[in-house]
């Protein structure tokens, strides 16, 4: 269970998020909105161990995010906004490569199945040649090379075709219910949001996001 | 560590082609240009046509001792085959030694013992002209003394032949020769200043060109710190120090085992000498630059900034070292630029090393900093 008690984040005297209290349990996907530059980013690096809160705790089942870091960040997958995957690589390499500097160890099969469960079937291919929904699967699948509990995800279907969005959709949703992982993710689609999520969570104020969230029935989090 | 390993195989492997360049263009390159200064020399040699009238020891003594004249060229020619050369400038001068050479410097006879032919275009013929009478006169002169040790001791019991005195007297001046050359080795300087050995320094052009091969091989530094892949660093089993500093170890494996190669080749194809000394100071050589481009890796974030770094600091240590352009003017005047040159413990065969000591230093501090930060 990820529990979050009255959290704030301020760069000098501009508060970005004020005094968020939430808690995430296993089998459960939250969603994350907001208008560009509310603080989406910002609250998923703080939950990844990547940035420290100005206030509140964190503790992740039961692990305090101020005393045990290290330890925490092998039950947290991280999922970057931006593709951080080598360009150069084919998508077997890069599965590899990561896979060798990951604390679990998974042989060549279990990586390959890890891709083609979300439909990411070009094994051989250098990943300059695939597509952006390509991509962006090979990017989550190295984040969950070391089977981690909480997965966080920043944008994680960005800028890509329909099909692979809700591929990546869909494997989430397994994910959390037959894994029993904690999910957050940010998305600006709606639609998207409102079929996968169990939960959203919308940061700042802005009355847009809200009455659209009211009008979806889904239940919300925190203001 | 073997995960490490595989890692960095996945990268090289990819950038094998250019891998393969940058680690051989140290290796290569000095050899091609060591060749190549050694071919101009060669051809700046004076074409000098020698004709030989007689077949005596003493005439084969004075053709030798042209012919191992570093400057000259020596052609054997005819006479006529001289004289056409000469004319046709193919020949800068010739020089006939003639029939009866022996036999007169036996009588003491010094005119009429070399004819020589020269053209108005023959600009080397003075000197070399000059060169070759002192030589004769060594000769005349040793047959002097023979012969008034012979008459001597015609006197006398004891019996010199003349044979012997010559070969006694050329002994010695051998022995003197011996004195000469020791002399001049072991004060570089003044070796180098002899105008038939150009000063090319085989390591010192390794030197300067693994410098910069070093450098561009080490951009991996700046690539495996993008940003975006930063973001993966926490979330793998190494810190990102720690990772670093782990492919550092592996490179200086991989670049120190093609240093050892070089050593090996240069030994057969250069004559360079190969000793365990020279070994030991090239490892530190290697580990002083390997510690150098790690630490300017770290100090940039963009590719073109780092590779114009390399150039220029590549330039800068080699005008710095004399490598390229003498400086001697700059450093009899500030003696220090030598002694603060990176390249100098390695080029002087100095234990010391006082670069590899700071930069140690650097990465040492670069690294406990990293531990206390991600406490
Ligand atoms: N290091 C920083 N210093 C100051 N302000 C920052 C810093 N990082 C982000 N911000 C600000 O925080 C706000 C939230 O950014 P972000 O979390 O990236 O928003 P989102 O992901 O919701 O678009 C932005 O207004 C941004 O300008
Ligand atoms: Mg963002």
């Amino acid at each position: 269970m990820l529990e979050v008690h009255s959290l704030s984040k301020s760069y000098g005297n501009k508060t970005i998020i004020q005094d968020i209290s939430f808690t995430v349990q296993p089998t459960e996907i939250v969603g994350l909105v907001g208008e560009n530059g509310a603080g989406k980013s910002t609250l998923l690096s703080i939950l990844a161990t990547l940035l420290k809160p100005t206030k509140g705790t964190i503790a992740l089942e039961n692990l305090n995010y101020l005393s045990h870091r290290k330890l925490l960040r092998e039950k947290i997958g991280f999922v970057p906004q931006d593709i951080a995957i080598w360009d150069n690589f084919t998508v077997e390499e890069n599965m590899i490569f990561f896979e060798k500097l990951s604390w679990k160890n998974k042989n060549n099969k279990e990586l390959r199945q890890l891709c083609l469960s979300m439909n990411l079937d070009k094994w051989k291919e250098p990943v300059k040649n695939l597509s952006g929904g390509m991509k962006r699967k090979l990017n989550l699948a190295i984040s969950l090379i070391h089977d981690p509990e909480l997965l966080l995800l920043d944008e994680p279907t960005a800028g890509i075709d329909l099909k692979s969005r809700k591929e990546i959709g869909s494997y989430l949703k397994s994910l959390a219910t037959e894994h029993e992982k904690m999910i957050i993710y940010t998305s600006h689609d709606m639609d998207e949001i409102t079929s996968i999520c169990d939960r959203v969570l919308c940061i700042g104020q802005d009355a847009f996001y809200q009455n659209l969230l009211e009008s979806s029935g889904k239940p919300l989090l925190a203001f | 560590m073997i995960d490490i390993i595989k890692t960095r195989f996945i990268h090289w492997k990819k950038q094998r082609i250019s891998l393969l360049f940058w680690l051989l263009f140290p290796m290569i390159c000095t050899i091609f240009i060591i060749q190549l200064i050694t071919a101009i020399q060669e051809d700046s040699q004076i074409p000098v046509g020698i004709v030989m009238e007689e077949d005596t020891v003493l005439a084969n003594h004075l053709y030798a001792k042209i012919k191992n004249t570093p400057i000259l060229r020596v052609v054997n020619v005819t006479e006529t085959e001289a004289k056409q050369k000469v004319e046709s400038h193919e020949l800068d001068s010739a020089f006939v030694i003639q029939e009866d050479y022996e036999e007169n410097i036996k009588k003491g006879k010094r005119n009429w013992l070399i004819k020589s032919y020269s053209s108005n275009l023959s600009f080397a013929f003075t000197p070399v002209k000059e060169m070759i009478i002192s030589f004769v006169q060594e000769e005349t002169g040793r047959s002097k003394t023979a012969h008034t040790v012979h008459d001597l001791s015609t006197d006398s019991e004891i019996k010199f032949s003349w044979e012997e005195v010559t070969k006694k007297a050329k002994n010695i001046q051998v022995e003197e020769d011996l004195l000469l050359t020791t002399f001049s080795f072991a004060n570089t300087p003044n070796a180098s200043k002899d105008p038939n050995i150009t000063p090319v320094n085989t390591w010192g052009i390794w030197a300067v060109l693994s410098l910069l091969s070093t450098f561009l091989i080490f951009d991996w530094v700046i690539k495996e710190r993008k940003s975006v892949l930063l973001l993966r660093y926490p979330f793998i089993r190494f810190s990102i120090k720690s990772f670093l500093l782990r492919n550092l170890l592996l490179y200086t494996m991989l670049l120190f085992f093609v240093d050892i190669i070089t050593v090996i080749l240069f030994h057969y194809v250069l004559n360079e000498s190969l000793t365990l000394a020279g070994i030991g100071l090239l490892f530190m050589y290697r580990f002083m630059i390997n510690l150098g481009a790690f630490l300017s890796g770290l100090m940039f974030h963009r590719l073109m900034s780092y590779y114009g770094f390399s150039f220029i600091i590549t330039m800068f240590i080699s005008i710095l070292s004399g490598a390229t352009v003498p400086i001697d003017g700059l450093t009899n005047r500030f003696p220090w630029i030598v002694i603060y040159n990176p390249l100098y413990s390695f080029l002087e065969q100095e234990w010391f090393n006082p670069w590899l000591l700071l930069l140690l230093l650097v990465v040492i501090l670069w690294r406990i900093k990293g531990v206390k930060y991600n406490a």
